[in-house]
């Protein structure tokens, strides 16, 4: 094709070119004598251009536009043989995959923690049976996904992320891999699965929806709504909400019953003074430099100054030290331990805020510790050894937030945390699953008095009941 | 490359002023304190180093020095380290399971048991209770060792601080606008840089050097910081130029400019370039071919930009007067053929290309100038005789070679000959080729146009279809006509958009 092209141009006919896309780098090239939409004039290569992510529009438009046109976009791994997947799915799951089917084979699903999303993108790849790219936010939800995948459909995936670099008929890249790799993977998978799709909207990971030609996509979310609002872009990467159920609607049948209890803390006396200094210290600092905390953003304009401006630094630290101190805080150690007292027998799990706190529970209680340091032989046998009944308490940072499978454990105590509603939602999952006549706890202990009262109201909001 | 964070610079206008180190007592007291806290510190904990490090910090900003100097000059350090788990008999994952274990027992935490558990574990495994705790974290990035230190002197570490600086800022880079002037040896290696990066350029060939825009595929797209990482990875080889300056649009907050040249070469550290080696095995065999013919043997003499991108021939060839380009077109693809006739179609200067027989679409090539085709080796002796060949035709060929034909346009001649057009009319001026006339915008032979008056003017249809068609018959191509008609002294007047119905008086 390309010789004849040569040929023509060499003998300098200009008749009939035929219409030509081609990828490029997380781009496609268009050659021809019709304008597609998206597209745009590249001098550099005289030819039009678009982002790959157009390839189905671009293709749709051509053929619907009864233009002939050849197409080089695809270039996907040699293929490989599903088996067929052995569990059928549940009621609601069948449904979700069914809209996403008729929506064009694009579109999030939105469904809780612990209601098996994975099973639903298996489910659509084992009915497509084309090269597909999953994408996920850590490196151990890539192990899990792959063994999910060897287990169920039966081939053993390519994996990207955690030095990986292999790419496959079916390959499983974190959002970091995948953003760096773009370019490489965009002209390889027909079918693309984000899972924790909220992730994708981020400024930099968007660009891997961008740069994917996959003219199939499926999201995966408990949480579709992002806190900087930029989920708005989904719909346009992804394609839009085609399935929603919410965990109220499944607690009890699927889902595990679950009830919350908060436990509020005092501050010791020398933690409730260093913590008033440091307050005021940052409410000094804000006046001096004629700031007033009304919304986020207000935040958010204190952040950018500290960049400049040695005061609104030094009121940053003073705010970070107060927050520290109230989720830190020892009188929280104290009420862990008569929790932990009271649930000598259950399993639980306990979510610190930082990973210092983790680390001095670690130690103090011996209670093992993951953290996103933690090697993965290491939190394998921690895991194993929980689900086991041998270790029945674990302590971890913010790692097992996402998607993780967390061995049933029927009691999660949360010490400090962000006001973000999302994470909350998923630790809340972790302990969720379904189990016949099991109903779980949540303890939630926050210091009084401090600012952590209103983060952790803003956290509840729509989820209990 | 540092954290975007530790980026330090001030705004100017619509100016990005990086605050580079100049190597003033008080940074090169702060970089040699610095280096001799990291070699105090080889073989002991990071967290030490840390702790340190932060008091360190405090105290230069107490005397008015930016901590994120510090911190710049830190990170760039902690880089030359080797930082290890101290190596012990017992590993601390296999301590902590032994711990986590017997803590099981008493329910998977322990409050009043802790103390007994350590002592039991130490028993079992022979240390000492305070050894057992100690050993049992010795895995946390706070508690690894500093192994091994490769100390940089102090103006060393500055100067990498610099270029590194350089690059951070153009982390938020959306494009870049490089002018360059260098050995065709630095372009080439600058293209490849920009190529192995994924990124794409547009050379425009200025007055004094070459104008590189650089981005990416997407940027045309939308503004995109996406390439700015690999932008940054340009820098080594920008600086190590002979003549550079960079024209960097940044998006931070704001739209920012960054600028930069070479006359700030001192702030950066200095990095050979390392030669190019020869492509193949078929430009050495050329180059000896033709040394040994006697032609001075220049190789990838200059640069040529032409629509865009650029071109570098192979060689330049001289003897006597004689000067020429050469080529050699050996291995391919389909998609390096189709690049490397675009590109040379767009060049004007007369070349000597060595094309492989085999090559599907070798014949393409006769049109770009004179073609010496081999079969897998360069034979000595064919070569050797086209070259001299090409001695004695283009000797002899002072203005003009006799084949112009009967009519040719001067940019029909200019372009086959790879004269500029403006210097063949200057040609043309001294000299014309025996038994032709330059008229006007055609070099053509006196009888033919002595024909074509005659024909005119005995043709009873003014028009222009009329006569066109009889010069037609005479077998003069339509293109030539209207120029034609005017050098024969008439005139064309239009009437109408239709030059058919133009009446010639």
């Amino acid at each position: 094709m390309l010789i004849t092209l040569v040929e023509k141009e060499l003998i300098g006919r200009t008749t009939e070119i035929l219409m030509e896309l081609e990828y490029d780098r997380g781009t496609l090239i268009i050659r021809g004598q019709y304008a597609v939409p998206f597209s745009t004039w590249d001098n550099r290569i005289s030819a039009f251009r678009a982002p790959a992510f157009r390839y189905r529009d671009i293709v749709e438009f051509l053929r619907r536009s009864l233009v002939e046109f050849s197409d080089y976009v695809m270039n996907p791994p040699p293929i490989e043989k599903f088996k067929k997947i052995s569990v059928p799915l549940r009621e609601y799951q069948e449904e979700a995959l069914n809209s996403w089917l008729s929506s064009g084979m694009r579109g999030v699903i939105v469904l809780p923690t612990g209601a098996g999303k994975t099973l639903i993108a298996l489910k659509a790849m084992e009915k497509l049976e084309v090269s597909t790219l999953v994408v996920v936010p850590t490196i151990p939800l890539m192990r899990q996904w792959s063994s999910e995948i060897e287990d169920k459909l039966g081939i053993s995936p390519g994996l990207m992320g955690g030095g990986e670099k292999d790419v496959r008929f079916v390959t499983v890249a974190t959002y970091d891999s995948a953003y760096l790799n773009a370019e490489l993977l965009g002209d390889k998978f027909m079918l693309a699965v984000f899972d924790e799709v909220h992730h994708l909207a981020a400024e930099g990971y968007s660009h891997i929806g961008e740069m994917l030609a996959a003219p199939y996509r499926l999201g995966l979310t408990a949480t579709f709504e992002r806190e900087d609002g930029r989920h708005f872009l989904l719909p346009m990467l992804v394609g839009g909400i085609v399935y929603s159920i919410s965990p109220k609607e499944l607690a009890g049948k699927h889902l595990a019953e679950y009830e919350i209890v908060k436990i509020s803390v005092d501050l010791s006396e020398e933690e409730r003074k260093e913590y008033k200094e440091a307050v005021e210290e940052y409410k000094r600092g804000l006046s001096s430099i004629g700031l007033e905390m009304r919304s986020p953003d207000d935040f958010r304009q204190l952040v950018k100054m500290s960049a400049t401006s040695r005061t609104a630094r030094d009121a940053l630290l003073a705010w970070n030290r107060a927050r520290r101190i109230a989720i830190n805080s020892e009188s929280k150690l104290k009420a862990l331990e008569n929790l932990l007292l009271a649930h000598k027998r259950d399993k639980v799990i306990i979510f610190t805020e930082f990973n210092d706190m983790a680390k001095e529970i670690s130690k103090r209680y011996l209670i093992p510790l993951i953290t996103h340091r933690t090697p993965e032989k290491e939190r394998n046998e921690i895991l194993q050894n929980f689900r086991d009944g041998i270790y029945t308490k674990i302590v971890t940072s913010k790692v097992l937030n996402e998607g993780i499978d967390v061995p049933d454990a029927r009691v999660a105590i949360i010490l400090g945390g962000t006001g973000s509603r999302r994470e909350f939602v998923q630790r809340l999952g972790r302990v969720l699953r379904k189990r016949a006549g099991k109903r779980a706890v949540i303890y939630e202990v926050v210091s009084k008095g401090t600012k952590e009262v209103s983060i952790s109201y803003r956290r509840r909001r729509g989820v209990s009941s | 490359m540092l954290p975007l964070q530790l980026l330090r610079a001030r705004r100017s206008g619509k100016k990005l002023i990086l605050k580079f180190c100049t190597g003033k007592d008080v940074e090169m007291e702060l970089a040699e304190e610095l280096i001799s806290v990291f070699r105090e510190h080889v073989g002991r904990k990071v967290g030490d180093l840390e702790r340190e490090l932060e008091d360190l910090e405090e105290r230069y900003e107490g005397i008015g020095v930016d901590f994120k100097l510090v911190r710049g000059l830190s990170t760039l350090l902690e880089r030359k380290c080797v930082i290890e788990t101290k190596e012990t008999k017992i590993k601390p994952d296999q301590i902590r399971r032994i711990v986590f274990e017997r803590a099981a027992k008493f329910g998977g935490f322990t409050i009043n048991e802790r103390e007994e558990i350590i002592k039991e574990t130490a028993m079992e495994l022979s240390l000492d209770p305070s050894e057992v705790e100690e050993l049992m974290w010795a895995d946390w990035d706070e508690n690894k060792e500093i192994k091994e230190f490769s100390a940089p002197t102090a103006a060393e570490l500055l100067k990498e601080y610099n270029q590194s600086l350089l690059q951070t800022a153009l982390f938020r880079a959306i494009r870049m606008d490089l002018f360059v002037k260098g050995k065709s040896e630095e372009i080439k290696l600058l293209i490849r840089d920009i190529k192995a990066k994924g990124l794409m350029y547009y050379a425009e060939s200025l007055k004094d050097g070459i104008r590189f825009l650089i981005d990416g595929p997407a940027s045309v797209l939308k503004l995109t910081t996406r390439y700015g990482t690999s932008l940054a990875k340009l820098v080594p080889t920008i600086i190590s130029m002979d003549s550079w300056r960079i024209i960097a649009d940044l998006r931070m907050r704001k739209p920012l400019i960054l600028e930069i040249s070479d006359s700030s070469r001192d702030l950066f550290p200095v990095r050979e370039i390392i030669a190019v080696e020869y492509d193949s095995s078929l430009e050495k065999q050329f180059h000896n071919i033709a040394v040994s013919s006697g032609w001075e043997v220049i190789r990838e003499p200059y640069p040529i930009v032409s629509g865009g991108s650029i071109f570098f021939p192979d060689f330049l060839i001289k003897k006597g007067n004689v000067r020429m380009l050469v080529e050699i077109v050996g291995f391919w693809t389909h998609d390096y053929i189709k690049k490397k006739l675009q590109k040379m179609k767009q060049i004007s200067d007369r070349m000597l290309l060595i094309v492989d027989r085999n090559l599907s679409c070798s014949r393409f090539f006769e049109e770009l100038g004179d073609i010496f085709y081999f079969d897998g080796k360069i034979k000595y002796v064919e070569l050797a005789k086209k070259l001299s060949e090409i001695e004695r035709m283009r000797g002899e060929a002072e203005i003009l070679p006799s084949d112009v034909g009967d009519i040719s346009s001067l940019d029909e001649i200019s372009s086959r000959l790879g004269f500029d057009k403006s210097v063949l009319i200057e040609k043309l001026r001294e000299k014309v080729p025996a038994g032709y006339v330059f008229t006007g915008n055609l070099l053509l032979k006196e009888d033919i146009l002595k024909e074509a008056r005659s024909l005119i003017e005995s043709c009873e249809r003014r028009d222009f279809k009329s006569i066109s068609s009889i010069l037609l018959g005479k077998g003069i191509p339509e293109r030539y006509h209207m120029a034609l008609i005017e050098a024969a002294g008439f005139k064309v007047i239009f009437k109408g958009l239709d030059e058919s119905n133009a009446e010639i008086i």
